[in-house]
């Protein structure tokens, strides 16, 4: 199954430890993970324990308007992407995960 | 002859969003010409159009802040 989420709130917000928690679930039973970060949830990629969510198969996506309005700079294994991305993965995925 | 579009000033989803919608106006083969000034822009904005079967014939940075990029309709 291919599992599409989207963390629009900060590190410090429960949010961030169930998506991770989520994640890492899912791609132990081998199913696919794509993240959308936007907003506030950009800052999650300079979480160690989200960002190490790249070593183990999931797909994270960032909404580069977003951080560059946030001064978030660009990590190894990210893609800075746009909406359109966002919208990309929505129509790809079985279930799409929303948390704001 | 190409189309020009200019979209300073616009700046994620819109850059994509308002070149989407010229680009629909023209026919299969034509060149249509866009200026942006949101750096973003010029890195997804060509990938999103070629993932959409569009070709990027040319990306052109004139100054730290201006960019001109040229597709051809597919």
């Amino acid at each position: 199954m291919k599992l599409g989420i989207l963390l629009s709130t900060t590190p410090e917000n429960e949010n961030t430890n169930t998506v991770i928690s989520i994640s890492r679930a899912a791609r132990k039973h081998g199913h696919d993970v794509s993240i959308f970060l936007m907003y506030d949830g950009v800052y999650n990629i300079n979480k160690k324990e989200f960002a190490g969510l790249i070593e183990i198969g999931v797909n994270i996506t960032v909404c580069a308007l977003n951080a560059e309005q946030r001064k978030v700079s660009k990590a190894e294994g990210i893609l800075f992407g746009s909406q359109y991305d966002h919208a990309c993965i929505a129509e790809d995925v079985d279930r799409f995960l929303s948390f704001g | 002859m190409a189309i020009e579009l200019d979209l300073k000033g616009e700046v994620c989803p819109y850059t994509f969003v308002k070149t989407k919608l010229k680009l629909e106006e023209l026919d299969s083969g034509e060149e249509l010409v866009v200026t942006f000034d949101h750096a973003p822009a010029v890195e997804n904005v060509p990938r999103s159009l070629k993932n959409e079967g569009h070709k990027i014939m040319g990306i052109e940075q004139r100054n730290d802040h201006l960019w001109i990029v040229r597709i051809r309709k597919a």
